[in-house]
């Protein structure tokens, strides 16, 4: 009998195609895990965009409370940072540079950390915050989605969340956010 | 045997520090805290659970958990306010949408198209014989 490995007409063809299925499927699994290595499970996409801020209350730097009403139309950004993330140390040199030069109006929500601690930051380093909010038991935090510092929400006028951006802010990621800021887009 | 009293004697305690430091009222409640904080990932340490995880943001959203249960809220409301604002990325097991339609039917499909072959390949060799 002749051996004839992938035979020959239609029982042929068939037999090929059982022959190099596992082949294929092979490579559509490597083609997807490869995919899958490039993707950062540590960024999480917000659930919130294009939703409005949550009604939340916040304390200021001073003790008052402040409510999202208060914060809408008056922030175009919300930063989640504390005095003891390092990247936040690395980023906020730049945040002073765009508060002075776009009057980019930003309220820096404080995560985990401590009036004490803020106070000494800002007079140390700056303040590019419009103002300061603390969150005492969570609720803002758990509210907006926030996992880590630090985070930026873009807000429109309206209140409404435009993006949300993980990690810190640098010259170079900060033409992909200004696509967010209309008023900004508007003079660039 | 010695090993498994031993991890007996802390599972104990990390059952008791739970109740010490979240107290609730009801079976019921603590039941649900239970649920919902093994369900839940902290989104820090993202392989681990809210009820493993020291991680400052599970420390907050078991406080949260636990409040909203003394408010008389349910397992429900509690998970539909946390996937509102972390999506669906918090809960480990995800909800069947049409976006997770591939990922939940896949291995029945594998499963099926393995018994097919399995199938086609008995009855061939069962035809020749």
């Amino acid at each position: 009998v002749d051996f004839v490995p992938f035979g020959d007409g239609e029982k042929g063809m068939a037999k090929q195609i059982w022959v190099w299925s596992p082949l294929v499927v092979l490579f559509v699994l490597c083609f997807l895990l490869w995919q899958g290595m490039r993707l950062d499970p540590h960024k999480v996409p917000s659930n919130l965009i294009a939703q409005p801020l949550p009604m939340l209350t916040f304390k200021r730097l001073n003790n008052d409370s402040v409510t999202t009403t208060q914060l809408i139309g008056n922030v175009d950004l919300l930063h989640v940072w504390a005095s003891w993330c390092l990247t936040c140390r690395q980023e906020h040199l730049f945040l002073l540079q765009l508060a002075k030069r776009h009057h980019l109006r930003i309220a820096g929500l404080i995560y985990h950390d401590s009036v004490a601690n803020i106070q000494q930051w800002l007079q140390e380093r700056g303040d590019p915050y419009q103002m300061v909010l603390f969150d005492p038991n969570g609720d803002g935090i758990l509210a907006l989605g926030i996992y880590g510092t630090p985070e930026t929400f873009i807000v429109d006028q309206h209140g409404i969340i435009l993006h949300k951006h993980i990690g810190d802010i640098n010259p170079r990621n900060w033409p992909d956010l200004i696509k967010y800021l209309p008023k900004l887009k508007a003079a660039i | 045997m010695g090993r498994l009293l031993l991890v007996l004697l802390f599972s104990l305690t990390a059952v008791a520090k739970t109740a010490d430091v979240y107290p609730l009222p009801t079976p019921e409640q603590r039941l649900a805290f239970q649920h919902l904080t093994t369900e839940l990932r902290c989104l820090v340490c993202q392989n681990q659970n809210l009820a493993d995880s020291n991680a400052e943001l599970a420390i907050t959203m078991r406080g949260k958990i636990h409040r909203m249960l003394l408010q008389g809220k349910s397992e429900a409301d509690i998970k539909e306010f946390l996937q509102q604002s972390y999506g669906n990325f918090i809960l480990f097991s995800p909800p069947l949408t049409w976006q997770t339609l591939g990922l939940w039917l896949l291995p029945f499909m594998v499963l099926a198209s393995g018994v097919l072959l399995a199938g086609v390949k008995l009855w061939s060799w069962s035809v020749r014989l």
